[in-house]
């Protein structure tokens, strides 16, 4: 009992230390695009942000989730953006709503997060066949048929804070008409993201 | 620049205590000291990351603010016109402006810092995480004011003034506060991307003053300048002042012993 006493404060010490992580950097920052105000304005700032609009709906990230995901494994690294689906608002939103759009790509193999960084200034051909594009809708997997369209890493970043090194800043825009199903044209317009990709949501396995 | 500006001073010096030498009218000297205290737009700034307000959905705000403040000493004349009505004073002065950004939330939970984007290139980003940043700038000034005094010479009198000063920066220095002291060494790095001040500045204002003291005897003046107004020539300065309000305490000294009727 007496060790677990004398153990306390070191956990304690430890749960802050784990605690003090760069959290601020986490929180997502919605800055209204100027003309289209639905979405946020293009940044390069990790934001954790991004929208499009999806058949002229508003497809945006919220401040309540993760907005994006890094996944490697099976073959394959997932670039996902999770959000929600509607006419409205960043912050008020049915949960019902959400949504999420996967970019897949089968020739990309990064083994940690600062691997990132090769995607800089990189156009990706969503037609092209080491890619595919998925959505995510009321729980059901949709795999779409690109027609055209590209994803464009414009820039990324490795980002320092006080000389230490905190994660990868990736800042890009897509537009792409697609098939849902085979069946359903679809257009996605507009698109852009500026997003952290660091420890805590950087998935290898 | 300076230097001529400092001779014009001292130059209206001279010819202000030369005039008053020369004639009968009331002289009066003034030692004077005081503060202005500025109102500045909330600070946009390419260099520091947003942030939104979690308690104003409908604002994004930057959660940060500008002060800025400007603390004076210095010397002036004042010559009596008008059977005493009227007063028209001119001096130097020396200025401190301080101009600083820092956060506000005292009633969130937000952390007291902010990002400071202080160099990037093309794949790498640095940001310090920064809890203040301070201007300090020091000014020499020529005041020249106009007060108005409607009451008859009561040993403690009320008057009314309006004045002006033009100021020209001698030196600054900015300074930061890092959340972590391990930054310390980078601060001339971080510090060199923040706006330099104006190198000058007009400042304006009205006031109302109290006077202590017979005017034949040397006394105290209180003023209070309400509103004070800033022009800098610099659109990218590093606050943006809009209005303020200022306190002054001056010690005055009558240099002549009877008063003309």
């Amino acid at each position: 009992m007496k060790k677990l006493i004398l153990f306390f404060p070191i956990i304690i010490v430890l749960i802050t230390a784990a605690c003090s992580e760069e959290t601020e950097l986490k929180k997502s920052v919605f800055i209204p695009d100027d003309v289209y105000s639905d979405l946020p304005a293009y940044t390069e700032w990790g934001y954790n942000t991004f929208g499009a609009y999806y058949d002229m709906v508003p497809f945006i990230s919220n401040e309540s989730g993760v907005p994006a995901k890094m996944i490697n494994t099976g073959g394959k690294t997932s670039f996902m953006l999770k959000g929600h689906m509607s006419q409205g608002y960043y912050y008020y939103y049915d949960y019902n709503d959400e949504a999420s759009l996967i970019f897949d790509f089968y020739s990309f193999d990064p083994q940690v997060y600062t691997d990132l960084i090769s995607l800089n200034d990189l156009t990706v051909d969503l037609t092209g066949s080491t890619c595919g594009v998925r959505v995510i809708r009321d729980t059901a997997n949709y795999d779409l048929d690109i027609l055209s369209g590209t994803l464009v890493f414009k820039r990324a970043q490795n980002l320092y804070v006080d000389k230490k090194l905190v994660e990868v800043i990736l800042s890009g825009t897509f537009e792409f008409q697609a098939l849902v199903d085979g069946d359903e044209p679809i257009s996605v317009t507009l698109g852009r993201f500026d997003v952290g990709i660091g420890y805590d949501n950087f998935f290898r396995y | 620049m300076k230097t001529k500006f400092i001779l014009t001073g001292a130059l209206i010096l001279l010819l202000t205590g030369s005039i008053y030498g020369q004639d009968k009218k009331l002289k009066l000297l003034f030692l004077e000291s005081g503060i202005d205290f500025i109102s500045c737009e909330q600070p946009e700034k390419d260099y520091i990351r947003a942030d939104v307000d979690p308690y104003y959905y409908d604002f994004v705000s930057d959660h940060i603010r500008s002060l800025l403040y400007n603390e004076y000493f210095g010397v002036k004349f004042e010559y009596r016109l008008v059977k005493n009505l009227l007063g028209v004073s001119g001096g130097m002065r020396y200025n401190r402006m301080v101009s600083s950004i820092g956060k506000t939330d005292y009633w969130t939970e937000s952390p007291d810092f902010f990002y400071v984007n202080f160099w990037s290139d093309g794949t790498s980003t640095e940001y310090a995480k920064v809890l203040e940043i301070n201007q300090k700038s020091d000014y020499i000034g020529i005041p020249v004011e106009l007060r108005i005094y409607p009451y008859k010479d009561y040993p403690v009198n009320v008057y009314f003034k309006a004045g002006g000063s033009f100021n020209l920066l001698v030196r600054s220095q900015t300074n930061l506060v890092f959340q972590d002291e391990t930054m310390n060494p980078y601060e001339r790095n971080v510090a060199s991307i923040i706006e330099k001040p104006s190198s000058y500045f007009a400042s304006f204002h009205l006031g109302i003053g109290l006077k202590i003291g017979k005017l034949t005897k040397p006394g105290f003046i209180l003023e209070a300048s309400i509103p004070v107004g800033i022009a800098t020539p610099d659109k990218a300065t590093f606050v943006t002042p809009q209005g303020g309000v200022g306190v002054q305490f001056m010690v005055r000294i009558p240099l002549n012993k009877k008063i003309e009727k």
